[in-house]
């Protein structure tokens, strides 16, 4: 027995709290997917449009020109056609950026629930903290294995997240007619699973931080 | 003076606490040495400073000022790894209620700071406290039974020290009886020196020693 599967058993207890904490850190997850793939559904419609246009020459240019009169007589302006499609694929690539800060500011708050957890399992437990430096564990033991907890709970949220996420946009894939290899490739996975584990490890230290560093007598002391 | 017949050796220790504007002299110039293998029973009232002189002598607090020698070797200078290391290997703690780690049934408890693990050994430790539920996990044990799997856990890599802050404060005098026999018994068998912090007079007839605590100083 060592003190990284004790943290693995630790995650079965407070059931109820692990289990809201995985869902939101799930929930963030899956909205990070949602709209990064949105994300890269719009490039990819950005770039299979100016290819099109690029290689249809007078059968673009009509659909431009029809686009610019269009956008003249409603707005009052007189802009041509190249002044167009630069300030559209503009505003497409923006709005790419904008998803992906919402998509990341989601995250981020469904990810950072994982210090109030901790926090709250720790505190719970500061005399079995104090009783864990009774047998010789040094601080950086302690500290890597509450970390650890935390970072198992940001895997399973992320695990989970990730099969019901993208489970959602292969059905919207197969709705909308996109192959799914554009709207979730490998890398988006496998990118945030480890970037959510690392990241809830890494918030784990902070609460890890203060359990670890409490006075022994205190720790002794509490119930 | 390093003297390795001594298993604790405690000079010129004192621990001062701040709290606010009042200074706590929680041990005031302890200089005692207690015999390796010897069987010790530090009587006084709360708060005169036991809980302390187990943590200090246990490594788990620094000392304001003064020296604490293990088994000779003077750990004043040693570094926070070596302290970890040095408690790992040389001494084991017991202290008043739950000192076991609630997710883990008894042979768990003992293996977890076992340096290498070792089942055998540590159903050998729990048969010699006379514990056979090895599987069983602490919310369902008696205080007694809690005690005999600390102390097992106590000697888990070959400890040579017990130190025990108020073992048997949970427990009723029949079990406090039973607990005490039972660490007589270790440090007789196994020659352990044994220091056993109790607020108890009448647990007094199982001692070597029995060492009076005042105020901070130790007086016999």
């Amino acid at each position: 027995m060592d003190i990284y599967r004790l943290s693995l058993k630790n995650l079965r207890r407070n059931k109820l709290r692990n289990f809201f904490a995985i869902l939101r850190i799930s929930m963030g997850v899956i909205i990070l997917l949602v709209l990064v793939s949105s994300g890269l559904g719009v490039n990819t419609f950005v770039k299979q449009a100016n290819s099109y246009l690029d290689s249809n020459g007078n059968d673009s240019q009509e659909i431009v020109s029809s686009i610019t009169n269009q956008i003249n007589s409603l707005m009052g302006t007189n802009l041509n056609n190249s002044v167009i499609v630069t300030q559209l694929s503009g505003l497409l690539n923006n709005l790419v950026y904008v998803i992906d800060a919402i998509a990341s500011i989601v995250f981020l708050v469904g990810i950072l629930d994982i210090i109030n957890t901790m926090g709250f399992n720790f505190n719970e437990r500061k005399r079995e903290i104090g009783i864990l430096k009774t047998l010789g564990f040094s601080r950086r033991q302690l500290l890597m294995s509450l970390s650890f907890e935390a970072g198992l709970l940001g895997l399973l949220g992320s695990i989970i997240g990730v099969i019901v996420g993208s489970a959602g946009l292969i059905v919207l894939a197969g709705f909308i007619g996109i192959p799914t290899s554009i709207l979730i490739p490998l890398w988006l996975i496998i990118g945030v699973i480890i970037v959510t584990t690392v990241l809830s490890m890494i918030l784990g230290l902070f609460p890890s931080w203060f359990a670890v560093d409490s006075n022994i007598e205190e720790a002794l002391a509490s119930e | 003076m390093n003297n390795i017949e001594n298993g604790l050796e405690l000079l010129d220790l004192w621990k001062v606490y701040r709290n606010g504007e009042e200074i706590i002299h929680a041990l005031s110039r302890i200089n005692y040495s207690f015999e390796r293998g010897s069987f010790n029973l530090v009587h006084g009232p709360s708060g005169c400073g036991k809980s302390t002189l187990i943590r200090v002598s246990g490594l788990l607090e620094k000392p304001t000022m003064g020296e604490v020698l293990i088994n000779g070797k003077n750990t004043t200078e040693m570094s926070q790894k070596k302290r970890n290391s040095f408690i790992r290997d040389e001494i084991g703690f017991i202290f008043k209620g739950s000192n076991l780690i609630p997710t883990l049934n008894a042979i768990e408890n003992i293996t977890l700071p076992m340096t290498s693990k070792n089942t055998e050994k540590a159903i050998e430790l729990l048969e010699k406290v006379g514990f056979s539920d090895y599987k069983k996990f602490p919310d369902k044990m008696s205080f007694e039974e809690v005690q005999r799997v600390s102390i097992a856990r106590a000697m888990v890599n070959n400890h040579s020290i017990i130190l025990a802050d108020e073992p048997t404060g949970d427990l009723h005098t029949g079990e406090a009886e039973i607990i005490l026999k039972l660490l007589l018994d270790l440090n007789k068998k196994e020659g352990l020196t044994i220091i056993i912090t109790t607020n108890n007079r009448k647990l007094s007839k199982h001692h070597d020693m029995l060492i009076d605590m005042r105020d901070g100083t130790l007086l016999s």
